[in-house]
């Protein structure tokens, strides 16, 4: 994935303008056919990572699809440039409002812990106040103050397992990951019955509470692999350099018997 | 003759760079080059690419000696290259943003907070992109507002280890 581009204020910036959209790749088998037709990889096979634009109805490509920004453009700067050339194009009829939610807790907290952000997940079973609850945080999750700030998760509190701490059945929870996003703490929580204005409060100072841990791609690697992190994945691995790389892993946390 | 061989050496830095850059998928290694139009990523003068510094987690000091380098490189091949020479490599690079180069050392939003050999610490995070996580809702939403989608996929994980793009 890349680590400047869309880490650059000038990128971010832009992407105000556009609906954001983030696949985890080999996490759902729709969206591994959605990939595999819209970029024609070396191998034929879907592979780690894919890069576009394209028009609102997200069947036109705008520009040629690759697998990260840095093979379409000199640098962040010529890619924001694009960005808003590309925006220019394009009258919206109205801001992102839903929730972006991540598709369940267990890969929300990978996500987050990759992303180095705190997880909201909103939990419960009842309906009418779960619905209150999204409604809420979805406001909050596009203003200036807290977009992109969090990973946004829905969920029961028996797929929290991993977080220590969760003393709620339903309401919102705002959990810090482990570095390897399998486990959790809780930073905040507040209860289905509070206020909408209690929830914006929580979710602020969570904001402002959150500390992004340092986090360095080959001592991470390592490490997850001494301690016997391994991720699987709902669709199978078919980027050949990532397949191998997987099996290599495996064996330098499980090496094989003489 | 010191600093023209400093250039000319930069400027073979500049050339491997650009080699490596336009190799490089996201994250990871190998992957096709681009293709169409000459090498993607490739930006006259660059002595390490904006991908390659971050990873490097350079000084303050580094860089600026860095951009210093990376100026007189510039200045060079203007001198080096003839007018011709110059609208071709235009006519093959992208469009490079009227600011110039990306800004210096690490941006607010980058996920990966200062660099460690500043303090070694925790950080505030600022504000980062803003992800749709499915297709679904992307489009969806895309639909709803008319606007463009900046479409990305990538996997949370790494040879096996979660955590990490």
């Amino acid at each position: 994935m890349d680590r400047s581009f869309l880490s650059r204020p000038e990128v971010i910036a832009a992407s105000r303008d556009f609906v954001c959209v983030r696949l985890a790749t080999y996490e759902d088998a729709d969206e591994a056919r959605f990939l595999k037709g819209l970029f024609r990889t070396r191998s034929g096979e879907v592979e780690n990572s894919v890069f576009c634009v394209l028009a609102p109805d997200g069947r036109s490509k705008l520009i040629r699809a690759a697998r990260g920004p840095e093979q379409v453009y000199a640098d962040a700067a010529a890619m924001a440039a694009d960005m808003k050339r590309v925006a220019g194009q394009y009258s919206p009829i109205a801001a992102p409002a839903a929730l972006p939610l991540v598709a369940g807790p267990r890969l929300a907290l990978d996500v987050a812990a990759a992303d180095g952000l705190p997880l909201v997940v909103i939990l419960g079973n009842d309906a009418v106040a779960h619905q209150r609850l999204a409604s809420g945080v979805a406001k909050l999750a596009w203003t200036d103050e807290l977009i992109g700030r969090f990973v946004y998760a829905e969920g029961t509190a028996k797929e929290l397992t991993g977080v220590s701490d969760v003393a709620l059945d339903s309401g919102v929870v705002v959990i810090v990951p482990d570095m390897f996003g399998l486990r959790g703490t809780v930073l905040r929580q507040v209860a289905a019955d509070a206020s909408a204005e209690n929830v914006a409060r929580e979710l602020r100072v969570a904001a402002t509470e959150f500390k992004a841990p340092a986090k360095y791609f080959r001592t991470h690697v390592q490490e997850g692999q001494r301690l016997n992190v391994y991720w699987e994945t709902r669709v199978p691995v078919t980027d050949p350099m990532e397949y191998a790389a997987r099996e290599r892993g495996r064996r330098v946390a499980q090496p094989p018997k003489e | 003759m010191k600093r023209w061989r400093a250039s000319a050496f930069a400027a073979a830095v500049v050339g491997w760079c650009a080699l490596t850059a336009s190799s490089q998928p996201p994250g990871g290694q190998g992957g096709p080059g681009g293709k169409r139009g000459g090498p993607p990523g490739f930006a006259p003068g660059t002595v390490i690419p904006p991908f390659v510094r971050d990873y490097l987690d350079l000084t303050a000091e580094q860089e600026k000696r860095l951009d210093e380098l990376e100026a007189e490189v510039k200045q060079n091949l203007e001198r080096i290259l003839t007018d011709e020479q110059k609208k071709k490599l235009a006519d093959l690079r992208p469009p490079m943003g009227k600011d110039g180069p990306p800004p210096k050392g690490r941006g607010p939003g980058d996920k990966n907070g200062p660099s460690p050999n500043k303090d070694g610490g925790e950080h505030p995070r600022a504000a980062a992109i803003q992800w749709f996580t499915t297709w679904e809702a992307g489009e969806a939403e895309a639909g709803r507002t008319g606007r463009p989608i900046l479409f990305v996929s990538a996997a949370p994980h790494c040879a096996g280890v979660s955590g990490i793009w």
